[in-house]
């Protein structure tokens, strides 16, 4: 046989597989491009304004079941009036109905911006300045402490959302590979407000506290960010937040930060306690498969927190005091356990093409407690149908044990304008 | 055989390969060396190509995304997405806004090289996202950011064949085949057809690394934007489920004085609507 006939020979296969592969314009394509030739795309719109509106239905069915309803509104509006000048506002109202009515104002932003070519960047009032590259902790985001008002979930999404922001001067310069922000918060008061309407500076500006930060591109698809930040006394702390993408699928991140401070503790019951460098870290990863499931593990570690024994022992010797703990750390927005395993499960188009499935997990393996929260939601035009679990598990006076209200399951429908 | 193309088309498409013949200049005058019957340059096809199809200047542009299923519509979006080319040439990098559904208003995508950041304004949170992760449905991020794919794909050129296009009009196309040469690319490999008078790119078909198909995409609706004929529709069909379409329009493409600073992750909280 010629070389030039085996050669067509040879290639009959590969012709007829093209073929079967890539017939043009197959019937399904036609059906593709006529669904395309009947779309009609919207008109253009944006607005300044960012409205939504909640209902929820509460029911804890624990050891002291009840129920409620809560009506939520929340109100963004960012606006631009010159190149150099523009403000944001951004505030959340609540009104709650269980054993009482009551509601709780959350005002989340409220500042000016001037900006020089996006180059030179000011802001002036109260900011949601969020830090770290970690999911279920956030060792350098030190403005989360006191910032809830009214935790609506145990979702670190809405606790990062639903949160007040801290007054403060911000002031950025930018660069092509880099940045650099320095942050001045002032003390303007000494204690949280319990008051519905209250902007709350007690509780997010109960000290003078100040941050350095800044990344630079040290080499492709590497820039860390750095932190140094302090209250004014004692020795500033440092972090970092870094990450790595590993393949096409998944991303590598770790945010530590460190400094001498006393142990969490003694911090919350006033107990004595000398101050000592403690480290603070979250270790983790992200990996998305090709259906889309994004799979999050994280190793969180709090050198402030009680070690298991130190847990045991507080809880044994003095279970007030341990209370104490438990609710300084829940406020704080810091672990109460030295060590935390989290896992996150993020689902799009769950069993449907219009919902989600979200679900997280925490795990305190020193007393083995841990909180499950679940999420399914789906989505219309402009409005969410949720229904949504948190329960805690493990004994009394555990990390994650017995909480109030919880377990507790919870319907939302939010509207979208 | 050349396209069946009305006559304003035609008009439009003398002056269409006029640019592109400027543009593959250098690619052209390397075919002066070379034996009159030689294959065309792959790589200068795909470079052609994608000159052909992105603006050179900064730019935004409005980009609609309509998904089916089924025949039935089930989602859609609309983003705005700013554009420039990276300083050391080749690649794009992108910020993508969305702007509706109003659950999403103000949420940033952002492309800087291959790497992704997504921000949400709610948690201000900017949180790095792998090319896998997609925030849209059947369309991966990297199909709504600009794409250039000779700066991330090398190519060799399979076979000139007439296909029809996604206006089900005959067109006489090189079939190139691309194949990933830079890591963490949102695709392992692909097979694009490429007219071969206007170097307009008319269809793809990608694949993962596995070899299996993820999705074909018609790119159709030719017009001139920013002094480029480019399309202005995309229609995605994913490889697994024909029955997945999403359409993609391109609209009101603007030239944008765009500064470096707004493709960093710092810079990702600033962000403001002008």
């Amino acid at each position: 046989m010629s070389t030039y006939r085996r050669a067509l020979l040879s290639g009959i296969p590969s012709l007829i597989l093209c073929v079967a592969v890539w017939p043009d314009a197959r019937a399904d394509d036609s059906d593709a491009l006529a669904l395309a030739d009947k779309t009609a795309p919207p008109a253009t719109t944006s607005s300044p304004w960012a409205v939504a509106a909640e209902a929820s239905w509460l029911n804890a069915y624990g050891d002291s079941p009840k129920s409620g309803e809560r009506a939520s509104i929340d109100v963004g509006y960012h606006r631009a009036f010159s190149p150099a000048w523009s403000v944001a506002f951004s505030d959340r109202l609540d009104g709650l109905r269980d054993t009482h009515s009551h509601a709780v104002n959350t005002l989340k932003e409220a500042y000016v911006d001037w900006r020089d070519d996006d180059a030179v960047i000011v802001d002036l009032g109260r900011v949601n300045q969020r830090i770290g590259v970690a999911v279920g902790y956030n060792p350098t985001d030190i403005f989360k402490s006191n910032a809830i008002r009214d935790a609506i979930s145990q979702n670190p999404d809405s606790l990062r959302s639903d949160r007040l922001g801290v007054a403060m001067l911000r002031g950025q310069y930018l660069w092509r590979d880099g940045a650099l922000a320095g942050i001045v918060a002032p003390r303007l008061a000494r204690a949280p407000s319990d008051a519905p309407f209250s902007a709350d500076f007690g509780a997010t500006n109960n000290e003078n506290r100040w941050l350095l930060m800044g990344n630079e591109q040290l080499a492709e698809s590497f820039s860390p960010q750095w932190l140094v930040f302090g209250t004014g006394r004692g020795a500033p702390h440092a972090g970092v937040n870094v990450n790595a993408g590993l393949g096409t699928a998944t991303i590598l991140y770790l945010e530590w930060s460190g400094g001498s401070e006393r142990a969490q503790y003694a911090v919350a019951t006033g107990a004595v306690g000398r101050s000592a460098f403690r480290n603070k870290a979250s270790l983790g990863m992200t990996y998305t498969t090709s259906a889309n499931i994004s799979l999050t593990l994280e190793y969180e570690f709090n050198q402030a927190a009680l070690s298991g024994p130190q847990a045991r022992h507080a809880a044994a010797t003095d279970p007030q005091g341990d209370g104490t703990y438990l609710a300084y750390s829940s406020a704080q927005q810091e672990n109460s356990a030295r060590q935390t395993y989290f896992g996150y499960v993020s689902w799009d188009k769950f069993l449907s093409p219009n919902a989600d499935l979200r679900l997280f997990v925490k795990y305190a393996p020193a007393d083995r407690s841990r909180m499950v929260w679940t999420q399914y939601l789906y989505k219309f035009k402009n409005v969410d149908v949720g229904l949504e679990r948190d329960l805690n598990h493990g004994s009394p006076l555990s990390a994650y044990g017995p909480s109030p209200g919880l377990p507790r399951w919870q319907a939302t429908l939010a509207w979208y304008f | 055989m050349p396209c069946a193309m009305s006559e304003d088309r035609r008009i439009v498409a003398v002056g269409v390969r006029a640019i592109a013949r400027i543009v593959a200049f250098p690619a052209l005058l390397a075919g002066l060396f070379v034996p009159a019957f030689a294959e065309p340059d792959a790589q200068a096809l795909v470079n052609a190509a994608d000159q052909a199809r992105n603006p050179a200047t900064p730019f935004s542009v409005t980009l609609d995304l309509t998904q089916y299923h089924g025949g039935k519509q089930i989602d859609s979006n609309q983003l705005v997405v700013y554009s420039k080319k990276a300083a050391s040439g080749g690649s794009y990098s992108s910020l993508v806004q969305f702007v509706l559904p109003a659950r999403d208003a103000g949420k940033l995508i952002l492309k800087n090289a291959n790497d992704l950041w997504v921000y949400d304004p709610n948690n201000k949170a900017s949180i790095r996202i792998s090319p896998q992760e997609r925030l849209l449905g059947q369309a991966s991020n990297g199909d709504v950011v600009t794409a250039n794919f000779s700066a991330d794909y090398r190519a060799t050129l399979e076979a000139q064949e007439d296909i029809s296009d996604g206006e089900k009009k005959m067109r006489h196309c090189y079939r190139l085949m691309l194949k990933a040469a830079v890591a963490d690319v949102t695709y392992d490999h692909m097979q694009i057809w490429i007219d071969s008078t206007s170097s307009e790119l008319v269809k793809g078909a990608f694949f993962a690394e596995s070899g299996g198909l993820l999705k074909t995409v018609y790119y159709r609706k030719f017009a001139n934007n920013l002094g480029v004929r480019m399309p202005t529709e995309a229609v995605i069909i994913d490889g697994v489920d024909p029955g997945a379409v999403t359409v993609m329009d391109f609209s009101n493409y603007q030239n944008k004085n765009i500064p470096d600073t707004w493709f960093q992750r710092s810079f990702l909280q600033n962000f403001q609507l002008r």
